[in-house]
C-alpha cells in the first residue's frame, strides 16, 4: 500500500524528473518499437509468401549441377530419383501425401489421334499417314503419353490443372494392383467416340499390347499437342517397363516425379533441413520452390538486417541510457532511502517502489511509443513497398527454370512482387502489442535493476550523513 | 521497599573505532549503560566525542565493534536490525529527515504503513489527531513539508515518530536547527512524551538547556557515559 500510495505520489509531485525520464523511455522505445513492428511485418510477409507458394516439396535431380561439371553419361545414375528414399522421407510426420509417378508411351495403328495445332482458329490434327516410295498410302502409328501415378486421384487433378467431365477416378486399390484402368481427354474421347467403360487395345515397342478401360474423361488446362495424354497407375508402367525390358531392374523401379505435400506450407524449410541429408546423391535436392522464395525475399531481408541492427543498438544504447537515468533518479533519492531505511523500511520494499515508478512512466512511454511507432512504421511501410518490393527479373541459371520431360503441374503456388506488396502491412496485433510489452518491461526491470541493486548495498546511516 | 527499575534499553560494552589518517580513533570504549523505561534522557559531550555514533548504534543504522544492545531484554541483532527499527524504535533527527514530496499528514500516515503492526482503517484522522497534539492545525497539516517553518517540521517529525507508537525514541539534536522559543516549545513536547505516553526519550545535544530539561543528563566523555545528575 506505501509503495504504491508514495511512488504514485512522487510521480505527481515531481514531474520535472518524471518528464525527463519519460522523454528519453519514449525515444528509445519508438525506436525500438518501430524496429520491432517493421521485422515483425516483414516475418509475417515472408509467412505469406512461403503459404502462396504452398505445402508441396519436390525432390528433384539437379541437372544444372550436372552439366555445370560436365558429368560423365554412366555418372547419370547420380541424378536418379529413390522411390524408397521418398518413402523413407515420407515417414515426416508432416507428410500429408507423397506423390510418385512415371511415364512411358504405347502406339495405336487404329485410333485417331487428338493432338493438333491451329490455324485461323481451326484445329488441325496431326496426319498417321503418309505415302511411300512406291505410292502406297501407310498408316504410322499413334503415339501415346502415359503418366502413371501413385494415388486415385492424380496430382494434376488436385492441383486444378484438370477436371473430369465424365465417370469417376479410379479406387485406391485398383491404383495399388495396376489394374489397367485409363484416364482420357475430352478430345480423345470425341475423337474416337470413346466412353467410359470402353476398352482402348494399345501395343509397346515390342508389340506386347495392352487392354485399357476408360473409367475417366478429363479436361482442363489442355494445349494442342497434349490431347493424347492418358493417366494410368504408377503400377501398370511398371508392368509395362517388367514386360519391355525383364532384365533392366532399375527400370522397374523408375520414378521421374517425387512430390510431398505437406500439412503445412510453414513446415516445408524445417521438412527440407531435416531431410535432405537422407537424398542419395549430391545430384539430388529437395525443392521447396526455394529460389523462387529467395529471390522474393531478397529485398525483405536486407530490411530486416537493417531493422535488426536498429533494434539492437537501440536496445543497447537504452539499457545504457536507463541504466545511467536510473542512477540518477537513486541519487537524487539517497536521503529519502535513508529515512525509509532509518523507519524500517526493507531495503527490498524501497528497490520495489522505484522499480513502481519507473515502469509507471515506463507503461505510458509505451503507449505513446506504440502510437508513435505505429506512424512511423506505416512511414517506413509506404516506403518499403513503392522502393524496394518492386518486381525484379528472376534471378539467372536457376534450377527452376529447367523443365525435362513433359508437360509437368506447377505443385508451387504463384506469387509476385505485386502480392507481397499488397499484403505487405504494419498494422498492429495484439501479438506484437504483447511481444513489445515484453520487451519494453523485460529492457525496463534489466535496466532498473543494476543502478537500483546499489540500494541494497546501503549503509543506512552514510546514506543519511551524505 | 524500593520499587525494582524497568529496563527499556540497554548498552552492554559497546566499542566502536574507525581510522582516521591512518590511526585507529576509539569513540566508545566498552560503554554501558541501562535505559530507565519512560525515562527522559539526554546524552551532551562536544563534537567529535562519539554522540551521534552513540545514537547511530542504538537506532541500528550502524554496527558496534563488539558488546551488545538489548531492548527490553532481547538482543537487537537478534530481533533483526530492520525489524527493531519498524517495531521497536523512532528517530528524530536535527534535520527533520521528511519526505519532502509528501505533506505533514502523509509524512505521519506513513508511519502507520512501515510496520509489522495491523494499520488502522482511520490512519489519516489518527494521524491529524497526532499532530493536533503537537500543534500542527490540519490547515498546516495538508501543506507539503518544505512549505513548512523549520518548527513546524521538527513538530511533523515527532509527530510521525509517535505515529509509531513505539516506546523507545531518539533524537539527534532535534532542536539543534530552531529558535530559542520554538526549541523549547519542541523540548516541552518530549517532556510530555516521556510523562503522558510512558516513552522512553534519548536525545544528544550540545544544549545545557535541553539537558536541564531532562530526567537524566548523560556526559560521554572518553568513550563512556557518566550521569550528570538524576531528577528521576
Amino acid at each position: 500500500m506505501r509503495i504504491l500510495k508514495h511512488g504514485f505520489l512522487s510521480l505527481v509531485r515531481k514531474p520535472a524528473k518524471v518528464l525527463m525520464i519519460f522523454a528519453i523511455l519514449f525515444v528509445v522505445f519508438s525506436l525500438l518499437f518501430t524496429g520491432v513492428i517493421i521485422q515483425n511485418s516483414i516475418d509475417e510477409s515472408k509467412v505469406f509468401i512461403r503459404k502462396q507458394l504452398g505445402a508441396a516439396v519436390e525432390y528433384k535431380a539437379d541437372y544444372q549441377k550436372a552439366y555445370s561439371e560436365e558429368l560423365e553419361d554412366e555418372e547419370y545414375m547420380k541424378l536418379q530419383l529413390s522411390k524408397t528414399v521418398a518413402e523413407d522421407i515420407a515417414k515426416d510426420p508432416v507428410v500429408q501425401q507423397v506423390y510418385y509417378s512415371n511415364s512411358n508411351s504405347l502406339m495405336s495403328k487404329e485410333l485417331k489421334t487428338a493432338e493438333y495445332w491451329e490455324r485461323d482458329g481451326q484445329k488441325e490434327y496431326y496426319d498417321n499417314t503418309y505415302i511411300d516410295e512406291d505410292g502406297n498410302e501407310i498408316k504410322d502409328n499413334v503415339y501415346f503419353q502415359l503418366n502413371g501415378g501413385n494415388v486415385a486421384e492424380p496430382l494434376e487433378f488436385s492441383e486444378g490443372d484438370y477436371y473430369l467431365v465424365d465417370g469417376e477416378f479410379p479406387t485406391q486399390d485398383q491404383v495399388k494392383e495396376g489394374y489397367p484402368y485409363v484416364l482420357i481427354t475430352r478430345e480423345l474421347a470425341e475423337r474416337n467416340n470413346f466412353v467410359t467403360g470402353d476398352l482402348i487395345e494399345l501395343f509397346d515397342w515390342e508389340e506386347n499390347t495392352y487392354d485399357l478401360e476408360i473409367v475417366g474423361i478429363y479436361d482442363g488446362i489442355q494445349e494442342g499437342h497434349m490431347g493424347n495424354n492418358l493417366f494410368v497407375s504408377y503400377e501398370f508402367i511398371r508392368e509395362m517397363n517388367m514386360n519391355m525390358y525383364p532384365d533392366d531392374e532399375e527400370m522397374m523401379e523408375y520414378v521421374n516425379r517425387i512430390i510431398f505435400m505437406l500439412a503445412d506450407p510453414l513446415e516445408v524449410d524445417g521438412f527440407v533441413e531435416r531431410n535432405t541429408s537422407k537424398l542419395p546423391s549430391e545430384y539430388n535436392y529437395l525443392d521447396a520452390a526455394t529460389t523462387q522464395f529467395d529471390t522474393l525475399t531478397k529485398p525483405l531481408d536486407l530490411i530486416s538486417l537493417i531493422a535488426s541492427l536498429l533494434i539492437w543498438v537501440v536496445f543497447g544504447a537504452g539499457i545504457i541510457i536507463i541504466i545511467a537515468i536510473v542512477s540518477i533518479f537513486v541519487r537524487d533519492r539517497k536521503f529519502e532511502v535513508g529515512l525509509l531505511l532509518s523507519s524500517g523500511e526493507s531495503k527490498l520494499r524501497i528497490v520495489m517502489q522505484f522499480i513502481y515508478e519507473i515502469l509507471c512512466i515506463g507503461l505510458v512511454a509505451f503507449v505513446l511509443a506504440i502510437l508513435m511507432s505505429n506512424i512511423s512504421s506505416a512511414f517506413v511501410s509506404d516506403w518499403i513497398v513503392e522502393n524496394q518490393l518492386v518486381e525484379e527479373e528472376a534471378a539467372p541459371g536457376s534450377r527452376d527454370d529447367m523443365y525435362y520431360g513433359y508437360y509437368d503441374t506447377n505443385v508451387f503456388g504463384d506469387v509476385d512482387m505485386n502480392n507481397i506488396a499488397e499484403d505487405f502491412n504494419v498494422s498492429m496485433n495484439q501479438e506484437v502489442i504483447w511481444k513489445l510489452f515484453v520487451i519494453n518491461i523485460a529492457l525496463l526491470i534489466f535496466a532498473s535493476l543494476v543502478p537500483l541493486s546499489i540500494i541494497m548495498m546501503f549503509n543506512p546511516r552514510q546514506v543519511l550523513q551524505d | 521497599m524500593a520499587q525494582e527499575k524497568e529496563i527499556q534499553f540497554e548498552l552492554k560494552d559497546i566499542s566502536y573505532s574507525y581510522i582516521d589518517g591512518g590511526k585507529k580513533r576509539v569513540i566508545l570504549n566498552g560503554l554501558s549503560y541501562a535505559f530507565e523505561k519512560g525515562k527522559f534522557y539526554t546524552i551532551l559531550g562536544p563534537s567529535g566525542s562519539g554522540k551521534s555514533t552513540l545514537l547511530a548504534l542504538a537506532s541500528a543504522l550502524d554496527k558496534p565493534e563488539s558488546g551488545r544492545i538489548e531492548y527490553e531484554g532481547q538482543d537487537i541483532q537478534k530481533i533483526g536490525f530492520t525489524k527493531y527499527r519498524r517495531n521497536c524504535m523512532a528517530i528524530i533527527f536535527q534535520k527533520y529527515n521528511l519526505t519532502d514530496y509528501l505533506n505533514g499528514v502523509e509524512n505521519v500516515e506513513s508511519s502507520f504503513y512501515i510496520t509489522d503492526k495491523k494499520s488502522p482503517p482511520n490512519r489519516k484522522e489518527l494521524s491529524y489527531k497526532i499532530l493536533s497534539s503537537v500543534g500542527i492545525v490540519q490547515s498546516k497539516a495538508d501543506r507539503r513539508v518544505n512549505k513548512l517553518s523549520g518548527g513546524e517540521q521538527q513538530r511533523v517529525a515527532i509527530a510521525r515518530a509517535l505515529a509509531k507508537d513505539v516506546s523507545l525514541v531518539f533524537g539527534d539534536e532535534p532542536t539543534g536547527a530552531l529558535d530559542t522559543a520554538t526549541s523549547h516549545e519542541v523540548i516541552e513536547l518530549f517532556k510530555r512524551l516521556s510523562k503522558e505516553y510512558g516513552k522512553t526519550i534519548i536525545l544528544v545535544t550540545h544544549s545545557d538547556e535541553v539537558a536541564a530539561s531532562s530526567d537524566i543528563a548523560l556526559r560521554l566523555h572518553e568513550g563512556k557515559l557518566e550521569e550528570m545528575k538524576g531528577n528521576a
